[in-house]
């Protein structure tokens, strides 16, 4: 059985394709203006180190801000139910999932089988959302991923940024470098930032372990050790955190397709796209 | 007597008949008032003042995509976008004196009430000092008992100093006989609305909130107009036909019955639309029951006692009620209307209305174990609206409604 998931999300986009169960390629790109192109890649992508065809494939799932528009997906579901559904596969112990992606956050609560109880997400602002480090790291021209190290080395000493907004906290950070405040002590008060605005979503929400860190954020070591100290729990991070989503999406598919198969019984074919609902 | 033809008498009560009806009024060299809502317009209906109602015309041009110029106006003229929307909508039509329809009559007078709203004595203010207009500020003070009696006697009492007030600005006088059929035809309005809000125990509801959204303005802004009631009592009977067909507006059935607490989002009705298409049905709301349906202990207007009732109902309101109690009032619609789910609107401009929904989240939670679902977001201004975000959410919701559901089933 070859299924496919595909989360095209505000930044990036990933594609995760299962053959009976288990992850056979998967892939995480940039997303471009054009989100169906953006599918089609991601896919492509996935398929490449593989000997899968795409015509291979039974049944696909598409989940984030762009799944209604990927044209070879039969479904859709939101990503608040694929993150928990991916987080409770890639770790069956998990009731909480915190999925930090670019232009969002969502704090999640699912039960024992991954299905969502409850949830939040944070408004439509960039605060304490991938986009906004991204944008700070760039202003400090500072590697993405050394954001995060950077910060641990100024913990106690973080830079005090007011501005919730990202426009106007630019502002901050940009006076702040020129008054020679240390790099790292900048990175560790927008990462101070980012968990303190994340953890009030999550308390909203009610922390249970095991707790589970899904997202590109979650590659930031800077935020997700302050958000375990502040909220006294540990995380869990999986081997690729971008591909959490389109992993619950691959395994909505398989069910999809195993429901389907249990009604019609008779050999398996590849289904026809349906209009997204 | 017949049952009045719904589609006849819904074209005197629509937000451009109100519009026109108040342009003919000042034409006729009615006094025209600046009024807010929660004002009981029986009495003005009675003594022949016409009211402009800035809040509904905000509400109406946000929803038909209108608003733009009149937040631009308030902008200009230094308003910011914190401050609450329907203020600096209404404030942009009074300033501009335009409004969705056509331009408005200049105002002879205002009349303030703070029953939903403490905002109003501000806004007021500004209309008293932008126009010169003779203002009148009635007063319902904060209290943890608004049902106390002398609370109610205090209403009175600020009722009839409107009476006052309009008698001293303008030629207009009471007549008794006047406010008793004013009261008289508020009570039918009130009785037909309260009743059509039962029906929505059924299941499914006939009812769509959506629907409400826009059926719900005379009542706001008409009661003791004979037609409100006419138009209401047209608009029972077709809901009761509705019922007995078994109709809702939930695509492919009522699934899920919710309430929305809050404001609609004007600029944005088609969420609800969104909510039903996904099987979901608004069965109950706080705002469409706000002080209309007759709010008096026996579900009528006393017509004896016109300003006792009036006062005692237009004091029976949320917005002055203390978290336990409004917890009370979600507590019992929550059984009586089997309610699924609850969408709560945070809206950041309706201070009264979202002030302690952490709390009530947190009471409903505890006693009836249902999913909530909170928006952020704001009554008129689109600003800030993501329509792919709220879809996110809204999906999200009825997944979590649908995994609900299957666990019940087992």
């Amino acid at each position: 059985m070859v299924v496919c998931g595909v989360d095209v999300g505000s930044r990036t986009a990933e594609a995760v394709v299962l053959v009976d169960g288990d992850i056979a390629g998967y892939s995480v790109i940039r997303t471009g203006p054009d989100s169906a192109a953006t599918a089609v890649a991601a896919l492509e992508q996935a398929l490449r180190a593989t000997s899968i065809r795409s015509e291979d494939i039974e049944f696909t799932v598409a989940t984030g801000y762009g799944r209604v528009v990927v044209p070879f997906a039969q479904r859709n579901v939101t990503e608040i139910a694929c993150h928990a559904r991916g987080s409770h596969h890639l770790r069956p112990s998990t009731r909480t999932i915190l999925d930090m992606g670019g232009q969002d956050c969502k704090a999640i609560r699912c039960d024992e089988r991954g299905k969502v109880t409850t949830f939040l997400m944070n408004d439509k602002c960039a605060a304490g959302t991938g986009r906004a480090i991204e944008v700070m790291a760039s202003l400090l021209q500072v590697p993405l991923e050394t954001v995060g190290p950077l910060s641990l080395d100024a913990e106690g000493r973080a830079a005090t940024i007011s501005s919730t907004c990202v426009v106007f906290a630019k502002s901050e950070v940009l006076a702040l470098a020129r008054q020679g405040v240390p790099t790292a002590e900048i990175l560790a008060g927008i990462c101070d930032g980012v968990a303190e605005r994340v953890k009030g979503l999550l308390r909203g929400v009610g922390v249970v372990e095991d707790f589970v860190i899904s997202g590109g954020i979650s590659k930031n070591v800077g935020v997700v050790r302050r958000l375990e100290r502040t909220l006294g729990v540990t995380s869990h991070v999986c081997f690729e955190p971008q591909i959490v989503g389109a992993l619950g999406a691959a395994l909505f598919a398989r069910d999809f397709l195993e429901r389907a198969s249990a009604e019609r019984p008779g050999p398996s074919v590849p289904c026809a796209p349906a209009a997204s609902r | 007597m017949a049952v009045p033809d719904l589609k006849t008498i819904q074209k005197k009560v629509t937000a451009g008949a109100s519009y026109r009806k108040l342009v003919a009024a000042a034409e006729a060299g009615q006094p025209i008032c600046v009024a807010c809502a929660g004002v009981p317009n029986e009495v003005m209906h009675a003594m022949g003042v016409f009211p402009i109602y800035p809040e509904s015309l905000a509400a109406i041009s946000a929803g038909i995509g209108k608003a733009g110029p009149f937040f631009e106006e308030a902008r200009a003229r230094g308003l910011s976008s914190v401050i609450c929307s329907y203020t600096r909508c209404g404030l942009g039509i009074c300033w501009t004196r335009e409004s969705a329809f056509g331009p408005l009559p200049p105002p002879t007078l205002a009349i303030a009430d703070v029953n939903f709203c403490s905002l109003h004595g501000t806004w007021w203010r500004y209309l008293e000092e932008h126009f010169g207009l003779p203002t009148c500020y009635v007063d319902m003070p904060a209290t943890d008992d608004p049902d106390a009696p002398g609370y109610v006697e205090y209403y009175e009492r600020q009722i009839e100093a409107m009476v006052e007030f309009f008698e001293r600005h303008t030629a207009c006088r009471l007549e008794t006989d006047r406010l008793h059929e004013a009261v008289k035809q508020s009570d039918r309005a009130g009785f037909y609305w309260k009743t059509i809000m039962e029906l929505r125990r059924q299941r499914p509801s006939p009812v769509s909130f959506r629907a409400l959204a826009g059926q719900i303005l005379p009542m706001v802004i008409s009661l003791g107009d004979p037609d409100a009631a006419d138009y209401y009592e047209a608009l029972h009977a077709q809901y009761v036909e509705d019922a007995k067909e078994g109709k809702t507006p939930a695509k492919g059935g009522e699934r899920y019955r919710l309430i929305w607490n809050g404001i609609p989002i004007w600029h944005h009705l088609q969420l609800i639309n969104y909510f039903e298409e996904r099987g979901a049905n608004f069965v109950w709301e706080p705002y469409t029951s706000l002080n209309w349906g007759n709010k008096t202990k026996t579900g009528r207007l006393d017509l004896d006692r016109p300003f006792h009732t009036l006062a005692e109902k237009y004091t029976n309101v949320i917005t002055n009620k203390t978290i336990a109690r409004r917890f009370a009032y979600f507590d019992e619609a929550i059984r009586d209307y089997a309610v699924d789910g609850l969408v709560m609107f945070s809206n950041r401009s309706c201070r009264p209305m979202s002030i302690g929904q952490h709390e009530l989240i947190e009471l409903i939670q505890e006693r009836h174990d249902l999913p909530v679902l909170i928006f952020e977001g704001d009554q008129a201004d689109a600003e800030g609206f993501n329509w792919d975000d709220a879809r996110m959410r809204i999906d999200g919701f009825i997944e979590v409604l649908e995994g609900r559901a299957a666990r019940r089933r087992g």
